[in-house]
């Protein structure tokens, strides 16, 4: 069992997350990063790993940091007027690991994902995981696995500018 | 309608991609006459597996049957329509309409009805059929035409892009893995065909990563999907001179290829790691030094068998083109696994699709934009007809009935619609 306390920083920890991409500070985001961080968005329910099947995101921090800096420097016409986005977290559960090197947490919640382009809003529903190492009074992530309800239906009329 | 009034030289009206009568019109005369690619025989190995499908208008199951043959059945029940299979893969041995139980062998057979007293005689009736179903090694393609030239005379000069990428599986053969990327856009299909031999636009549209790529150099040392994308972002970014040096070859049926894609290392550098260098040793053991470095340099990109697939065998990759309305477009995007190599060479197709073929993906989302807006922008009436003449002076006919033009020339989607000329007027 987790310490409450320990609980409510990581809590705060990923609520400062989600509002760094909600608020478009996306270098600030980036810095949460750990250098070998993966970040995965799995386009199968249950998917087992990104090197057998297709995915929506399957991203490390440098080819990350290319993405953030192509919606910074504003060129790219999906994303002309700027998407407005809203993360909203919830059911945030957190376990300590052993790894190899020291302790890291595990941290899962539910994500609503909505966002609004133009003169449509479009509503996403999935399950965030986070590997988390501590870091001073805080922590940075080493991975981040966002597992969308409809990962394997169609998506529909889907494109993606801020992640999840 | 009068289709013939769509073309005017050089120029298309505009309601060829917005009028939901030209649409129909398509599916009839183009989606129900061409071969269209259904599945890889890999995806059904055993008998009694089944994959579900789109075929132009229709939904459509590939069943393999007991006999090792390949049934292409409509997924309508004969008694009240209902679809039989809702699941997009399976194995079954007989097929079973979840409403009054009629029941099909793996042929579409009517093998079985509750209450066969209630009839006369046992219905006369089965799964309807596909009426042409064809292989070119392994690539299932099925015609919704009885009559018309076979698929190899259909995929005519095309063929060589199957052929090339079987040709780099080290086993010579290739399975199908890793599911399927879907992207939905809001336009007609044929603005994918057309954009996907468009050397004029990567310049523009792709800025965005483009310059990102170039203001970060250093990516090209990171990591190994970092190179990757870098690379494949870099390549958007050449000059239009350079584009032009990109020969493209039009042939009859609107098919297309793009050639010297990769000269000079454009899009996918030629691998030197020790993973490529021991694929590399396998096919020179399978075909010789002589034709694996030829299988090696075919280094074309995006070949188009019209109306709807494009082929990267470079990256044993595929994109199936499916219209769903005027206005409403699904890609698929299809990885292939080069039966033999190891597991390293598949990772790199699948971070070749995710790369440059996902919803979330640098490039392609800003290709799909741009395909809304023009969807868009031709509601207006202001002005009737699209011009196509770009590069028009410099094309070049060959003796064996293609047409040869530089690269950023239009001549690809003159070709394109001088196939759906030929489809949509006879």
């Amino acid at each position: 069992m987790i310490a409450l306390e320990q609980w409510l920083r990581v809590q705060q920890f990923l609520f400062h997350e989600a509002r760094l991409l909600d608020e478009r500070r996306l270098q600030e985001w980036l810095a949460l990063y750990a250098d070998d961080a993966e970040y995965w968005v799995p386009y199968a329910w249950e998917q087992q790993s990104p090197q057998d099947h297709v995915s929506l995101f399957y991203e490390t921090k440098s080819l990350l940091s290319m993405r953030i800096d192509r919606l910074e420097r504003e060129l790219s016409p999906l994303d002309s007027p700027m998407a407005r986005v809203n993360h909203y977290l919830t059911n945030v559960q957190v376990d300590a690991v052993t790894v190899e090197g020291g302790a890291e947490l595990t941290a899962r919640a539910h994500l609503l994902f909505v966002e609004h382009r133009r003169e449509e809003q479009r509503w996403f529903a999935g399950r965030s995981s986070w590997r988390l190492r501590p870091r001073g009074e805080g922590f940075l992530i080493a991975a981040k696995r966002v597992d969308l309800l409809n990962a394997d239906q169609d998506q529909g009329h889907l494109r993606f500018a801020v992640p999840f | 309608m009068d289709v013939a009034t769509l073309l005017r030289g050089d120029a298309v009206h505009r309601a060829a991609y917005i009028d939901p009568a030209v649409f129909a019109l398509e599916q009839e005369r183009i989606f129900r006459r061409a071969w269209l690619y259904v599945a890889h025989e890999s995806e059904v190995p055993q008998a009694g597996d089944y994959v579900l499908r789109r075929l132009g208008p229709e939904e459509v199951l590939l069943v393999r049957r007991e006999d090792g043959g390949l049934s292409l059945l409509h997924n309508r029940c004969a008694h009240r329509g209902a679809r039989i299979v809702t699941e997009p893969a399976g194995n079954a041995r007989q097929l079973r309409c979840p409403y009054h139980a009629w029941t099909y062998a793996l042929d579409g057979r009517l093998i079985g009805v509750p209450l066969p007293e209630g009839y006369a005689a046992k219905p006369d009736l089965g799964l309807a059929k596909v009426p042409r179903v064809e292989s070119y090694r392994g690539f299932v393609f099925g015609s919704h035409a009885s009559g018309g030239p076979g698929l190899a005379e259909f995929l005519g000069a095309l063929a060589s892009a199957f052929d090339n990428m079987l040709d780099r599986a080290p086993a010579g053969t290739l399975s199908r893995f890793g599911g399927a990327l879907r992207l939905e856009y809001r336009g007609n299909w044929k603005m994918f065909m057309e954009n996907a031999v468009d050397l004029v636009h990567p310049g523009f549209v792709h800025r965005s990563s483009v310059e990102v790529a170039r203001a970060q150099p250093q990516a090209l040392a990171a990591d190994a999907l970092t190179q990757q994308g870098a690379q494949m972002f870099l390549a958007n970014g050449l000059r239009a001179p350079q584009w032009d040096e990109v020969p493209l070859h039009a042939f009859p049926g609107g098919h297309v290829y793009m050639g010297g894609f990769y000269k000079g290392g454009v899009i996918g550098a030629e691998r030197e790691d020790a993973v490529f260098t021991r694929y590399r040793a396998q096919l020179v053991e399978r075909h010789g030094e002589e034709k694996a470095a030829d299988v090696l340099a075919l280094d074309r990109f995006n070949n188009l068998v019209w109306p709807n697939v494009s082929i990267n065998a470079r990256f044993a990759a595929m994109r199936v083109v499916q219209p769903l309305a005027a206005d409403r477009t699904v890609v698929e995007v299809l990885c292939f696994r080069l039966d033999g190599a190891a597991p390293e060479m598949h990772e790199l197709t699948l971070q070749f699709v995710n790369l440059a073929a996902s919803p979330a993906s640098l490039v392609a989302s800003d290709d799909l934009e741009v395909f809304e807006r023009c969807q868009r922008g031709l509601q207006d009436a202001a002005l009737e007809w699209i011009d196509l003449r770009r590069g028009a002076l410099g094309d070049r006919r060959q003796d064996d009935g293609s047409t040869l033009g530089s690269g950023t020339s239009e001549l690809a989607i003159r070709n394109q619609f001088a196939a759906w000329a030929q489809y949509m007027t006879r």
